[in-house]
């Protein structure tokens, strides 16, 4: 079972299911019956925001943007996965890292606007134990990633192959079925 | 008579181990050079679909746009030696073989979601299967 962890054109669901995948989550929640999430970002930790989306029923992802919301989204049970990409790359140092580690936190990096160095960066972070999970994250057709395309990828830019596996199937595995299990 | 043998069983033996000492020095004279064996860089073929609106699809515009892809991801030094080309394409099935070899292809597979138009035309390259054999990738092109 192959997980899509960030959709955001629910248009695009039949070509995924061609390509290979069999669950998705969708950005904003969508009208199929799938589990949907919320990205928030800001400055400030958005406590309210997060609140709003967890009563919703949404998986809530943040992407922070200094090193203080950082640390309060690690040590926050609601939010269950943290956005890496070209704009905080600078805030994953390595305490911060093993508190990630510890927690058992998810890291989604979005390969359509991250630069190699990101994933690169990404894949450091997977082989000290931290859950990575790649994602495309497709608006439209063009910006969808083969799920063979994905592990190529990552083997070029330095994973190791059962790592690379567990990167893109296991962990947005685990991730959708602790989701699951919160409905 | 006995005698005779035994001498010249003696010399013989001296004969030999006099040579083998010899080719032994020689030897250890000579600078040990590793022996590299490279493997023989073989063809591999990918077989992709075609994930389009647009049934309409120049395949050498296709091709150019997948050299263009690998050549921003990883340089012309990975160009050059997976070399793709488009060997089949069949409008029909929006599916096509792509002929590379066996030291880039995962170049090849990993630089298809960098191709994002033909001709202004949204596209997505979908790998479905990577053999040795270009009948086998037919085979598998018209599942």
């Amino acid at each position: 079972m192959l997980v899509e962890t960030c959709l955001r054109n629910e248009a695009l669901i039949p070509i995924l299911k061609k390509i290979g995948y069999s669950s998705f989550l969708i950005e904003g929640g969508g009208a199929v019956a799938t589990i949907g999430r919320i990205t928030l970002t800001a400055e400030k930790y958005p406590h309210g925001e997060i609140d709003k989306a967890f009563s919703r029923g949404h998986l809530v992802f943040f992407r922070p943007n200094s090193r203080d919301s950082l640390i309060k989204v690690i040590n926050d049970e609601r939010v269950c996965c943290i956005v890496l990409d070209n704009t905080n790359l600078h805030l994953y140092k390595r305490p911060l890292v093993r508190l990630m580690v510890r927690k058992g936190k998810f890291v989604e990096v979005w390969l359509r606007s991250s630069s190699h160095e990101v994933v690169r960066r990404a894949i450091e972070l997977g082989n000290r134990g931290l859950k990575t999970v790649f994602s495309s994250c497709p608006s439209k057709i063009s910006e969808v990633w083969s799920p063979i395309s994905k592990l190529n990828y990552l083997l070029i830019l330095g994973a190791s192959s059962p790592l690379a596996l567990t990167w893109i199937y296991s962990f947005p595995l685990e991730l959708y079925r602790n989701a699951s299990a919160n409905y | 008579m006995l005698q005779l043998i035994i001498d010249i069983l003696l010399i013989v033996w001296l004969v030999t181990l006099t040579y083998l000492s010899f080719r032994r020095k020689s030897e250890e004279l000579k600078p040990k050079v590793p022996r590299l064996t490279l493997r023989k860089n073989k063809k591999r073929y990918i077989v992709f679909k075609v994930l389009s609106d647009h049934d309409d699809i120049n395949v050498q515009d296709m091709e150019k746009q997948i050299r263009m892809a690998l050549q921003e991801l990883l340089g012309k030094v990975w160009l050059d030696i997976s070399n793709p080309r488009v060997v089949i394409y069949d409008p029909g099935r929006m599916s096509g073989i792509i002929s590379t070899n066996r030291l880039g292809y995962k170049a090849v597979l990993a630089a298809l979601p960098f191709v994002k138009s033909v001709e202004d035309k949204e596209i997505l390259l979908v790998p479905v299967r990577t053999t040795g054999s270009l009948k086998k990738a037919k085979h598998l092109m018209r599942q």
